[in-house]
């Protein structure tokens, strides 16, 4: 599996919800991004139950080539998207491959809802 | 001058000096990347931001204030590119929506528009990060206001403010880390501050000369000149029909048309002839082709309405291709560098997107470029890790069936190139050229822009860097030494058997004579090949297979 790393002393293995917490937190710094939509209904009542966290709208797939990460985003309304979901994806990319070093193969945006802020 | 207001006419001029002004600091703006190599495009980007906004702007037929400031927001919001212009678009937005109502601004209307703006862009972020383009503008916004309160006119004001956001921007390499570890001050402050800086400048009537702005280097193409933006639409309408008839004679129909408006375009046979003409007189250019024939699928635009132009030449160019007869598959390639297209051409791509590293060809240019292949299904090799995405996009929305091959350097794509095949299926072909692409190293050599750390290697600011598929493997300060050294690199693994070495446009051509004859002694193995490429900012670019 891509997130182990092997060393001379052992392996270092990461799980996936670290993946998904740092993903979320990079895409939250991101511009034009304000806020993130849960995945199913059943994302949306562990939501509405207060376990709001920083995985929310995040998806982690371990594949033997890199991580494949999927983002369930709201941008603001009069951004355009495109750009702004292309700055999500570099930004999350880099990120992740910059803090555990393990491969990022895709990052998958859906753009969940368009919000009014003004 | 003690200005404490602003008409339309001003402001605009204010604004086109601030894009000016921009243009002008493009290459230093870019120059301000953390990353070493030279692919900063903060710079570019905002300027075509900018340029967008002002095209737009340009548009407004009786301009008052807010006609101006609504349709440069526009523009802003469908030309932005990149994280910077995001911001700088929602910038311009907040600010347009405060003065929509104006014929002219005084400061006080200023001072709100200002911090719109600022308030806008704030919104549009859940963890706005200080030390960016936001605080520069956060920091101009605030002392504007104050100075306006304190009396001062419109030009001083913001004459001082820009001093204070100019400290801001100083300051703000102590609020983001990144920018202290690269020595730098934020990329997208310094163009907001290079904007302001512009409008001050004009307030004043220090003109900013023109001349100086038009962009020097790199493939410009892709960049509009400026007197193309300062040129206004002539017709206002773009008229388009077919028309069907027997012995429809071509020439005698572009001749009645003519008189009429601009951008003639007609072709066809003496059965069917499609027509494209702007004008102002769309009555009479109907009356006049149903002189000819029956007339069908009849289009008529206001082109004042449209947001681009590049609709009408798609147009155009859609109509041309439709004259001709199709291909059933053609390639398109994304290359930058005069022998590089030439090369690329040779090997069978039908059409050339000039776009490279710092000069990111935009969606809209690859759709154009995927229409001006001759072909009703078209491959597209981007050649370049950052144009590939675009790429993607561009191939959903065209007409065409269109496949990416994801190659991300010029020896993938020409390598890539080589195993197509005109005759097999678009599936075959992707299947094989995919792979065809990773058979090839890719070398690159640049230089850095700046100091830096990377791959545990110390990089001073104009050291040669080596690259191996794109990762920085080497650096030094012999041009030569460097080469041979990354060619050995690349040729250490693997049974490689040819190098292909294309020159850039620096490098002179004695020099390369000279590194190739040396290498051959260094290499008596391998079968060494030079071209010239004439690509910009890298001196060599290396394919070992």
């Amino acid at each position: 599996m891509g997130n182990k790393i092997q060393n001379e002393y052992g392996f270092i293995s990461i799980s996936k919800e670290v993946f998904a917490t740092i993903a979320g937190a990079a895409a939250m710094e991101c511009y034009g991004l304000v806020g993130m939509a849960p995945k199913t209904l059943q994302d949306g009542l562990v939501e509405m139950l207060g376990r709001d966290t920083m995985r929310k709208g995040v998806e982690v797939n371990l594949q033997d080539n890199g991580l494949i990460v999927d983002l369930y985003i709201i941008v603001g309304y009069g951004t355009r998207i495109s750009v702004v979901a292309q700055n999500v994806m570099e930004k999350v990319k880099y990120t992740l491959e910059d803090i555990t070093g393990v491969k990022v193969e895709r990052v998958n945006i859906i753009v969940q809802g368009v919000k009014v802020v003004d | 001058m003690g200005w404490k207001q602003l008409r339309a006419k001003e402001f605009k001029k204010a604004f086109f000096a601030g894009y000016s002004n921009l243009v002008k600091h493009k290459e230093e703006i870019n120059s301000l990347n953390v990353f070493p190599v030279p692919d900063g495009d903060t710079g570019t980007n905002m300027v075509l931001t900018m340029e967008a906004a002002i095209k737009e702007a340009q548009k407004v037929a009786v301009p008052s204030m807010g006609q101006i400031v609504a349709a440069a927001s526009i523009g802003a919001l469908m030309g932005a590119r990149g994280n910077s212009g995001v911001i700088l678009s929602q910038l311009i937005r907040g600010f347009s929506q405060k003065l929509a109502d104006k014929d002219f601004v005084t400061g006080p209307d200023l001072a709100a528009a200002f911090q719109g703006g600022v308030d806008v862009a704030y919104k549009i972020v859940i963890k706005p990060v200080e030390g960016t383009i936001l605080t520069v503008a956060k920091s101009f916004a605030k002392n504007f206001s104050r100075y306006i309160d304190h009396g001062d006119s419109i030009p001083v004001a913001l004459q001082r403010a820009v001093r204070q956001a100019d400290v801001t921007l100083q300051q703000t390499p102590k609020m983001l880390p990144v920018l202290a570890q690269a020595g730098v001050v934020d990329a997208g402050g310094k163009g907001l501050l290079m904007i302001l800086e512009g409008v001050v400048h004009s307030l004043f009537g220090l003109e900013v000369s023109l001349e100086d702005t038009v962009p020097v280097s790199g493939p410009a193409p892709a960049l509009s000149s400026l007197a193309a933006l300062g040129e206004e639409i002539a017709f206002t309408y773009c008229t388009e029909m077919i028309i069907k008839g027997d012995g429809l004679a071509v020439g005698v129909i572009r001749g009645r048309l003519e008189p009429l408006g601009d951008s003639l375009l007609v072709v066809g046979t003496d059965q069917v002839v499609k027509i494209h003409i702007h004008t102002d007189q769309p009555g009479d250019v109907l009356n006049a082709a149903a002189g000819f024939g029956t007339m069908h699928q009849l289009k008529i635009d206001n082109m004042r309405d449209q947001h681009r132009e590049s609709l009408a030449e798609e147009t155009l160019a859609q109509a041309a291709v439709a004259a001709v007869e199709l291909k059933e598959i053609g390639v398109l390639a994304v290359v930058a560098g005069s022998g590089l297209v030439e090369i690329i051409k040779s090997m069978g791509a039908n059409e050339v997107v000039s776009g490279g590293q710092t000069m990111n060809p935009s969606i809209e240019d690859i759709v154009a470029g995927i229409n001006k292949v001759q072909a009703k299904r078209v491959i597209v090799l981007p050649n370049n890790k950052n144009i590939i995405l675009a790429a993607e996009q561009a191939a959903k929305m065209v007409q065409k069936e269109v496949v990416v091959i994801p190659t991300r350097s010029f020896p993938q794509g020409m390598s890539s190139l080589l195993a197509f095949d005109p005759h097999a299926t678009l599936a075959e072909n992707q299947e094989k050229m995919t792979a065809a692409a990773h058979q090839v190293i890719s070398g690159e050599i640049t230089f850095a822009i700046r100091d830096s750390q990377c791959n545990g290697l110390s990089i001073q600011q104009g050291d040669f860097l080596g690259l191996v598929n794109g990762e920085i493997k080497l650096t030094g300060q012999d041009l030569a030494s460097i080469t041979s050294g990354l060619l050995a690199e690349m040729t250490a693994e693997a049974n490689a058997e040819i190098a292909t070495l294309f020159v850039g446009e620096e490098v002179k051509e004695e020099d390369a004579d000279q590194l190739l004859a040396s290498l051959r002694k260094q290499f008596p193995g391998l079968e060494l090949e030079m071209y010239y490429g004439g690509q910009p900012l890298y001196y060599y670019i290396i394919a070992v297979e």
